[in-house]
């Protein structure tokens, strides 16, 4: 009978995300594909998809974000867009208003955020469950009356203009030349979620999650390892927002409302909470709904819908596929995954 | 005389208002009392409570019906609204992880917002005339008869509900099931039941608080901005009180007023997010609110 699966012999294999070189060739070939990607996309003329994966790709930084404070370590944070939107703010601020170059921009609004995460996560940590949720909450909307109170940041109007970046010479604004630079920016997220889950702050992330009596009773500094968890998980938030002020060169206030807080929320739960390939597919999943939805109604053989409608179905289609997932797989399409590899591997002798 | 007139004005305004906003926060605590149920979407239920009146009184397609039968045929709709989506959503997580339902309420909230901006399209529209509008005057001090009609209506329900879970075997059973649910099983209280009820409460509670605000500052999507405010209500008195629920809305909505004259020439705008400072600063000095139960971790 022949062999299936791949067996582990030390201890770092079993502990590697890339273990075998069977995974190591489907992980290059993969690579490959997603390269040559954009231009296969332009040949077949429809750049539409790109700007979508582009947004994707930008999404996927910000719920990974998410995905450590409310997947990994299990306080849930509604006020996700709020640091999302700092993160673009200061972005806007610091190239179009103080003309810093993007790179250090970037990097310094994601710091920003950070802090800001922090600070915010000082008071919250008290509080579990429904409490801390409803203090983020409530972070969000105080944090959407600053921006609008204070003048540099254009109050209602928002920050118009802001620069694109430019790398080597080459100007980063078509989606092409975007695509190429939110991919390696994207990849190095996964990786570093990926490991983060896998080292001893991951997993004390977890174990709070699960049990944070018990957590502490093995040592771990339940309130340290929280301001972690918010700390990086805000990193990552400004990171995208900074990424998305300069993709969209416009930040608005309204670009960044609760629903989105929301939808980021439930990828995480269609996709399983805690798993970095699971944040991935539910991103995907969420977005490519609201794609599909988007080509449908607007294809020819629809009756014209108001664009209220659409918006409205949107909602409705969102909220219906999460409640869907909550009940009937609650844990999520990467257990759905997993069973599928399992059955996979027993065949025929099944679960 | 002039010196008080202003502050005090502030004040009976904003008690009247905060009637209304307590009583509605009821709502909101009878469900989570009843089935832990941390509900978000309680504000969408206040928008479709609101808007069903309006189709049976306001809407120009409306049978010309008597404003009573009108208004009673609106809480019936509410309530079978409640028992449905309780069937439909929350019957099955009883028993499942809080977390998980929260979660659930969130799509629940994507759904009615969905339902409603497809059902009556995403414009404000006015409840016709159900309380008798126009000034009153005590005084010095001017008061709006709406206001004062909420206040009233709002006073006559909380007292009926409080009758309801102190007087009846109905609601000595619900409180109960929310002290032990497993005891209170044991005893013949069905959790099912409890729920049934516990959920019909919330949309009933929720559209008459819908109705209320809504013939003050019409009907609208808007309106599930009210969320926030009940939240900081629900916070401020306590989150399983509903003693608190009132205070917490008297508080809030004073607090409100005065800010708004106050502070708003210094700071524009600071009396909308005030609810969630106050709220805030509660949470983080006094979590359990003003009257609600201390949690006692037991490891």
């Amino acid at each position: 009978m022949k062999r299936r699966g791949r067996t582990k012999t030390d201890y770092s294999q079993d502990m590697a995300l890339i273990g075998s070189t069977q995974q190591w060739v489907i992980l290059a070939i993969f690579l490959a594909l997603l390269v040559i990607l954009p231009h296969v996309l332009s040949w077949t003329h429809n750049l539409n998809w790109l700007t979508f994966i582009n947004f994707t790709a930008i999404t996927i930084i910000a719920v990974m974000g998410l995905n450590i404070i409310t997947g990994m370590a299990g306080q849930v944070s509604l006020g996700h867009a709020a640091f999302i939107m700092v993160g673009g703010y200061t972005l806007a601020i610091l190239t179009s208003n103080a003309h810093w170059p993007f790179w250090v921009a970037l990097i310094i609004s994601a710091i920003i955020t950070a802090v800001i995460g922090f600070i915010v996560a000082v008071p919250a940590i008290r509080l579990k469950g429904f409490y801390l949720a409803v203090v983020t909450l409530a972070f969000f909307f105080i944090a959407q009356y600053i921006i609008r109170s204070l003048g540099i940041t254009g109050g209602i109007h928002g920050i118009i203009g802001i620069p694109y970046p430019v790398v080597g010479g080459i100007k980063i604004n078509t989606d092409i030349n975007w695509y190429y630079l939110l991919l390696p920016v994207a990849i190095i997220c996964i990786i570093f979620s990926a490991n983060l889950s896998r080292s001893r702050t991951g997993r004390a992330f977890l174990a709070i999650r699960d049990n944070a009596t018990a957590a502490a009773s093995l040592g771990i500094n339940v309130p340290l390892t929280k301001l972690r968890a918010f700390f990086i998980g805000t990193l990552f938030a400004g990171l995208a927002g900074g990424l998305w002020a300069s993709y969209v060169s416009v930040v608005r206030l309204d670009q960044f409302t609760i629903w989105d807080s929301i939808w980021y929320l439930g990828m995480i739960i269609i996709g399983g909470g805690g798993s970095t390939a699971g944040v991935v597919m539910g991103v995907i999943f969420l977005r490519l709904i609201s794609q599909i939805l988007h080509v449908i109604s607007t294809a020819d053989w629809m009756p014209y819908l108001s664009s209220s409608i659409m918006v409205s179905l949107n909602y409705g289609v969102y909220g219906l596929v999460i409640v869907l997932f909550i009940s009937l797989q609650p844990y999520g399409l990467i257990s759905v995954w997993r069973k599928i590899k399992l059955n996979y591997k027993r065949w025929p002798f099944g679960t | 005389m002039d010196a008080l007139t202003v502050p005090l004005q502030l004040i009976l305004s904003g008690i009247l208002v905060g009637s209304v906003y307590g009583f509605i926060a009821m709502g909101f605590v009878i469900t989570y009392r009843s089935t832990q149920v941390f509900n978000m979407a309680y504000g969408q239920f206040a928008v479709l409570g609101a808007f069903i009146a309006w189709t049976f009184i306001g809407s120009p397609e409306a049978p010309r019906l008597p404003l009573p039968i009108a208004l009673f045929l609106t809480l019936v709709v509410a309530i079978l609204l409640g028992l449905v989506i309780e069937r439909l959503f929350f019957r099955r997580m009883i028993g499942r992880p809080l977390f998980a339902t929260f979660m659930l309420t969130l799509g629940l909230l994507a759904i009615l917002r969905s339902v409603v901006m497809v059902a009556w399209g995403p414009k404000s529209l006015a409840l016709a005339a159900t309380l008798p509008k126009g000034p009153v005057n005590l005084g010095d001090i001017v008061l709006a008869k709406e206001y004062l009609w909420s206040f009233c209506l709002a006073m006559v329900a909380t007292l009926a509900f409080a009758f309801f879970f102190r007087r009846t075997k109905l609601g000595l059973a619900m409180r109960a099931a929310y002290d032990n649910q497993v005891a209170a099983r044991c005893l013949g209280v069905s959790a099912e039941l409890n729920s049934q009820i516990a959920w019909a409460m919330c949309a009933l509670i929720a559209t008459i608080g819908g109705i209320l605000i809504a013939t003050v500052s019409g009907v609208s999507l808007h309106l599930s901005e009210l969320v926030m405010l009940v939240l900081a209500v629900v916070f401020i008195g306590g989150l399983d009180s509903l003693v608190g629920c009132i205070c917490g809305g008297l508080i809030l909505a004073v607090g409100t007023t005065l800010t708004s004259y106050y502070l708003n020439p210094h700071l524009p705008g600071i009396a909308t997010i005030f609810s969630m400072i106050l709220m805030l600063l509660v949470l983080l000095i006094r979590p359990s609110g003003l009257f609600g139960t201390k949690q006692i971790e037991r490891v």
